[in-house]
């Protein structure tokens, strides 16, 4: 069964990237058809970043609480090997953003640090932030990013997955 | 051959596009903690000032002396303490004064929107005795709360000891800061037997 896995992987990734090349025809058409302020994001292939910590481990940010109950943050750390195929925009200028959708168990915010390539920031759930904006010269954007999450601890109990995605403006 | 694979791919980055994406997975570990003072206790710091609970075995004492003129006249006797705990380890305001009163606080931290407070009891012994086997009930000791600056109720309110059981002398939200000073008084009925009466109560939190 493994080594059929395996195979489906490969054909996986092999459509992928015939995929890019159809698809940036296509934007590109798309592009001529829509209105300048009709932007659509698209989702960015970043099927080889790598989870350098595979669970982030929450703490509070201070052991003990306040009188008010507002001090309930948590805090947690985790650095991933993050790679963006851009390869369907070489040559061209492109603005990548860092998206962390609305979902549960609830609001989060995050900020983060690079090794340069990708631009360091901040945002919440439910929005955006610009992490590369410039001319793409190789196929991959690549970069290591260390992430601090900030969560409610009142609204957590378990552990539970964040998803990001990185998205540019067609 | 080839135009077939550009078809799969087409499909596939209509069904498979969104798919795309990276996933941190966030555990809040070890989150819990309970911290419980009753008299001294310690800190590394305020905690506003980032301070860190500490273990502390210190038992206090809080005691009184009765005069023979006094003995049963019906005035309670207030009590005294050898409790030097006078400020809040939350952010070192003068909460508490002694001698005469004893600091009690804690908090117990846990994740998710918990409804179920801690409970704080005193496991109290049926009697304070003396070396003589002499013995007066716990009963007769009482406390009254309150604070430096504080008007309305007290998480750790006022009450009487119970004569041998357990008995709840309060509660903690999750996730809150709780504190209260209580001042101990002996009710001064009846004229027992001359001698020095001692009991230990101890203070236990339960968090859920």
């Amino acid at each position: 069964m493994k080594s059929m896995g395996g195979s489906q992987r490969s054909r996986f990734f092999l459509a992928s990237a015939f995929t890019i090349f159809w698809a940036a025809g296509a934007w590109s058409a798309a592009v001529w058809a829509a209105p300048a302020s009709a932007a659509r994001a698209i989702i960015l292939d970043d099927s080889g970043t790598e989870a350098l910590d595979s669970v982030v481990a929450l703490h509070w940010k201070s052991i003990a609480p306040s009188r008010s109950a507002n001090g309930n943050l948590m805090v947690g750390t985790a650095t991933f090997r993050v790679r963006i195929n851009v390869a369907p925009w070489l040559k061209r200028n492109a603005r990548i953003y860092l998206m962390l959708p609305l979902q549960e168990p609830g609001p989060l915010s995050v900020s983060w640090t690079t090794q340069g390539k990708l631009l360091p920031g901040q945002l919440q759930s439910g929005s955006r932030t610009l992490v590369y904006s410039g001319a793409i010269t190789r196929p991959f954007l690549e970069d290591e990013v260390t992430f601090q999450f900030n969560v409610n601890g009142a609204q957590v109990a378990r552990p539970f997955p964040v998803n990001f995605q990185f998205v540019m403006d067609e | 051959m080839q135009l077939r694979q550009r078809i799969l791919g087409a499909v596939c980055i209509a069904a498979c596009g969104s798919a795309w994406g990276f996933t941190a997975t966030l555990n809040p570990a070890s989150p819990q903690t309970i911290y419980l003072q009753v008299g001294v206790g310690s800190f590394t710091n305020d905690y506003i000032y980032g301070g860190q609970p500490e273990r502390n075995a210190t038992i206090n004492s809080v005691s009184v002396s009765v005069a023979a003129t006094a003995l049963g006249n019906g005035t309670a006797q207030t009590m005294t303490t050898n409790s030097t705990a006078t400020q809040s380890y939350w952010d070192g305001y003068t909460y508490c004064s002694v001698p005469g009163q004893v600091y009690i606080g804690g908090f117990f931290r846990t994740t998710g929107a918990s409804t179920s407070p801690a409970q704080v009891s005193a496991t109290v012994p049926a009697a304070l005795t003396d070396a003589s086997g002499d013995s007066l009930p716990f009963s007769r000791i009482s406390w009254t709360s309150s604070g430096n600056g504080d008007s309305g109720s007290e998480i750790f309110p006022g009450g009487t000891f119970v004569n041998g059981g357990t008995q709840t002398v309060g509660t903690m939200s999750s996730n809150t800061w709780n504190e209260s000073c209580w001042t101990f008084s002996l009710a001064n009925n009846g004229i027992p037997a001359a001698g020095s009466y001692s009991g230990t109560v101890l203070y236990t939190m339960t968090a859920p």
